[in-house]
């Protein structure tokens, strides 16, 4: 019989080795085993370890250990069902505390045998009678839900008496569980009929929901009224729901359906973002839901990329609550400013910017930290002199700009902000150099009032490219210094002129032309004076009045065949996690949405 | 001399000679025309199952491997004429003699082409062939460049014949569908019959192993509408040559060139209605006969920077072939007279494009 329990320890271990389930020394006890073992093997991995967390959190909750095993008639061998489960318990070292306090349900699925055994502290908790009438209670149980369901439903039994309650409620879906069927068991807010629904709208219902205990209560109450706050000011719903399992419907439709069924959404078009946060051990991940129009907009696929990159930080290292409530601010930030990642100073969308002239207002910052101090003063001089000679306020500014807002925008505003411009037309020229660590750079060119005058179409694109070229062979300075003397040419002379790489395109283009017109008219002329060659066919000499050439038919022979995968759905990168975005997608309520999500 | 027979004038008694351009005999001294009456010429000998063998001991018996010595029958002198040659001038005399030997019997030919093309056109022929020759050296024709040009009449064999049999190929066609989210190729695989029977006419040998293989083949085509019962007056002013190929020698060659044409126009068939053919099996039979033509040829050289470039013309048709020099001083120069404009123009439609500020 040892060797019977050496084997089911055996399994234990490898499968807490295969689960990579990390064996935490906890001084009150020892989680060198799962507390859950089937050796049928009908259990999944996800199913184990469903079983393991629930028979920890048990012991957390009750001081008592629990461990759940469904062994075989071969693992018996001769000895009782009983000697086989204490030296199960004794071999693993379960139990709770230096009595080893504990239960072992134990289950022979062939004989049908149910056993729940107590140890230390344990033993007299329970009635003997409500633990032996346990098996009537939880066999049914396999019928409809496996061994899976037969050991959830023991763990329940023994919660309900130390609890206090009767009821032992039927096992939840499986964790490995397929898309439920119509019968399968849901969560209690989903609806019975999913197609005929009525939106509605509910102020007051929680906009958080933490069905999978991941938030402190300070958290939830925090991101509660954090919400509220933002509710009120945007118009716009923001909805966080965790649970351990999507119940077979996917991230995307969970997502989509607790919004859609729950009463979420501002206006006509129930606009609102929802996160939905799956603790399932097996497919852990988010969503985030988008709906109506407005909302669907802002959570374009580059802006969800972005707050995902900054929710899986969080999330990977297990900081849900402060990742959600990040979320939160950023998804506040998007909504406000249009764009989730933004400078302090950016105005909020559609708020009106007073106008101003402001003479000490630095001509040239450099927020994206490519220039030295010298550097930078000696292009604040070059710029004021040019300024004052020819009365166009000259600027530049460059960005550590995420690629989520309009640069041409962002010039703009910022151009209005800095209070940049001479005169009632505020008559002035902005160059923005966009760089950031890792991304190549970009510029653009903001004029206004007679500034704009001379910077026509072409001399803004020379300006631009030959910002670009410069700054591509690696010397910002040396690029803005010489964006300055074109611009002071072009205020002198009314145009820019081409770089030197432009006419060095121009030569090389023209050169390489040549060399292709010239040997193609070589080639032909050698042709021409190609040397005699012997014949080798005789086509001038087929008497076609007495040939012919007549069809005998074909035989099919055999068919072989390929295939390749049509590729159906863009998948966008992220940080990690496995990224995707979907442009549009329905719930079970045929409710359009869109949204993004990530596993961590 | 029983082996040698000239063309007199019977006005003046002088050499005649063939004019292309009249088609008559013409003696140059007294201006004599003489036709060429189609009674006098002799029947074509038929030729099948020819025994070169024989003809060589024939014309061993003449003497013919060891240079004979002709008497001219004008002026008396001794003429040394090579093994294959059947007609020549009188260098002494200029008589055109005819060494009717070798053009008798067994060796008479079916027929020929008479000349058509007068040698003093040929300066404008060659230039005509020069044309668009860009990368010619400068210097390299003239008319004092050009060696003797000598009229031959050059022995070809003219195979005719049917190609008969099944080929076999295999082919495929190619079909594309979507099941789902696969898109699905499919190839079928056929095996196709084809019957063919094709005639071919005439198609020319060269059937003398002095001259060129290549520059008679380039010389193609001549119209054999225009062939001539053989007649030893079309000679006169020419040199000519009779085979020293046998029929037998020269017959692959001709059922190589009619069988890629039968297989090219049997696969020609097939194109457009497969995705890809190949050969599988199958085989085309071959029935021939050739009949033993002179057909006119005018051969020159000209020598060029110590090599001599030899030229043909087709003394039918007019057309030239040979190899050309290429001049790498004048391809230097033709490539940079390209690029430089075109490089230019490409420049200035730039600069064109900055001043207008575009």
């Amino acid at each position: 019989m040892k060797r019977r329990v050496r084997a089911i320890i055996l399994l234990l271990a490898l499968c807490l080795l295969l689960g990579g389930v990390p064996a935490l020394a906890d001084p009150l006890w020892s989680e060198e085993y799962y507390r859950a073992a089937d050796t049928s093997k009908q259990l999944s991995a996800e199913e184990r370890n469903s079983l393991d967390e629930d028979c920890i959190a048990f012991m957390r909750q009750h001081q008592l250990d629990l461990a759940l095993v469904a062994v075989t008639a071969e693992d018996r061998e001769d000895s009782t069902l009983r000697a086989l489960g204490e030296d199960f318990y004794d071999d693993c070292g379960f139990g709770y505390g230096e009595g080893r306090d504990g239960f072992l349900l134990i289950w022979d699925t062939d004989s049908r045998e149910v056993l729940i055994l107590c140890f230390g502290a344990a033993q007299g908790r329970i009635p003997q009678a409500y633990l032996d009438s346990a098996a009537e209670t939880i066999l049914p149980y396999e019928e409809t839900y496996g061994v899976y369901g037969v050991l959830y439903g023991g763990m329940r039994y023994l919660a309900n008496y130390l609890e206090g309650s009767s009821d032992v409620p039927a096992p939840p879906a499986s964790p490995s569980a397929e898309r439920v069927g119509e019968d399968a068991r849901m969560p209690a807010w989903y609806p019975a009929d999913t197609k005929d629904f009525s939106f509605y709208h509910d102020e007051n219902a929680p906009r958080v929901v933490d069905a999978a205990d991941i938030f402190t209560d300070a958290e939830e109450q925090a991101m509660e009224a954090r919400i509220t706050e933002l509710r009120r000011t945007l118009q716009k719903d923001v909805v966080v729901y965790t649970d351990v399992s999507d119940y077979g419907l996917g991230h995307d439709v969970l997502a989509a359906d607790f919004y859609d069924f729950n009463g979420y959404g501002y206006g006509g078009e129930r606009e609102g973002l929802c996160l939905f946060v799956c603790m399932d051990p097996a497919d852990r991940g988010w969503w985030t839901c988008a709906t109506g129009p407005d909302t669907r907009q802002l959570y374009s696929e580059y802006n969800a990329n972005l707050i995902d990159d900054a929710l899986y930080e969080y999330m990977a290292a297990g900081s849900y609550g402060a990742g959600v409530a990040d979320w939160i601010e950023n998804v506040r930030t998007l909504y406000v400013k249009g764009a989730p990642f933004v400078p302090d100073w950016y105005p909020e969308q559609g708020a009106a910017i007073e106008r101003f002239h402001d003479p000490d207002a630095p001509r040239v910052t450099d927020d994206a930290g490519l220039l030295s101090a010298s550097e930078l003063a000696a292009l604040s001089a070059r710029a004021a002199e040019i300024a004052q000679k020819y009365g166009v306020d000259i600027a530049i500014h460059t960005a550590a700009l995420a690629e989520n807002l309009s640069r041409d925008e962002y010039t703009k505003l910022y151009y209005e902000h800095m209070g940049y411009g001479f005169g009632e037309n505020y008559d002035g020229i902005l160059l923005s150099v966009f760089k950031r660590p890792g991304y190549t750079s970009g510029n653009r060119i903001l004029a206004s009032g007679a500034g704009a005058d001379k910077l026509s179409a072409v001399n803004q694109e020379r300006l631009q490219d030959q910002c670009r070229e410069t700054v591509n062979e690696g010397s910002y300075y040396k690029a803005l210094s010489r964006w300055l003397d074109q611009v002071e040419h072009m205020e002198r002379t009314g145009r820019v002129p081409r770089g030197a790489a432009y006419w060095r395109m121009i030569a090389l283009v023209s050169l390489l032309v040549g060399l292709v017109f010239g040997g193609v008219s070589l080639g032909i002329a050698r042709m021409k004076m190609a040397a005699p060659v012997l014949k080798r066919d005789a086509d001038s000499y087929i008497v076609s009045d007495a040939s012919r050439i007549r069809d005998l038919g074909r035989q099919y022979l055999y068919t072989t065949s390929s295939q390749r995968r049509i590729p159906r759905q863009t998948r966008s990168g992220g940080s990690g996690g496995g990224s995707s975005f979907s442009g549009s997608y329905s719930g079970s309520s045929g409710a359009s949405h869109s949204g993004s999500g990530r596993k961590f | 001399m029983d082996h040698v027979a000239e063309q007199k004038c019977p006005s003046c008694g002088a050499a005649l000679r063939f004019d292309p351009k009249l088609g008559m005999l013409v003696c140059d001294n007294c201006g004599t025309k003489t036709e060429i009456p189609a009674e006098l010429s002799s029947g074509s000998v038929d030729l099948e199952g020819f025994d070169f063998s024989a003809m060589e001991e024939q014309a061993a018996e003449n003497g013919a491997e060891a240079l004979p010595i002709y008497n001219c029958v004008s002026c008396g002198a001794e003429v040394i004429a090579p093994a294959e040659q059947i007609a020549l001038t009188c260098p002494y005399c200029g008589n055109n003699i005819v060494l009717t030997d070798k053009v008798s019997g067994r060796l008479r030919p079916d027929g020929l082409i008479p000349f058509r093309i007068d040698k003093k056109h040929l300066p404008e022929a060659m230039n005509r062939f020069y044309k668009g020759k860009a990368l010619l050296p400068k210097n390299f024709f003239s008319e004092s460049a050009m060696s003797k040009v000598t009229g031959v009449y050059v022995p070809f064999w003219l195979f005719s014949g049917r190609m008969t049999g099944v080929l076999r190929f295999r082919a495929q066609t190619t079909s594309v569908h979507t099941r789902g989210d696969y898109e699905i190729t499919e190839h079928h695989h056929y095996q196709v019959l084809r019957d063919a029977d094709l005639s071919f006419a005439d198609v020319p040998v060269d059937a003398s192993g002095r001259i060129d293989d290549k520059l008679m083949d380039s010389l193609e085509p001549f119209d054999t509408a225009d062939v001539k019962p053989f007649d030893m007056r079309y000679l006169a002013g020419f040199t000519a040559d009779r085979f020293d190929r046998a029929r037998d020698d020269v017959a692959p060659r001709a059922k190589s060139r009619m069988i890629a044409s039968a297989e090219d126009a049997v696969s020609g068939t097939l194109t457009g209605q497969y995705t890809s053919v190949t050969r599988a099996g199958g085989e085309l039979r071959a029935q021939t006969s050739a009949r033993y033509l002179l057909l006119p040829v005018y051969l020159f050289s000209i020598a060029h920077g110590g090599k001599n470039y030899e030229f043909a013309v087709n003394g039918q048709t007019g057309k030239v072939v040979g190899t050309l020099p290429v001049s790498k001083s004048v391809s230097l120069q033709y490539f940079l007279r390209r690029l430089i404009p075109a490089a230019s123009i490409v420049a200035a439609i730039f600069v064109a494009k900055y001043m207008l500020g575009a």
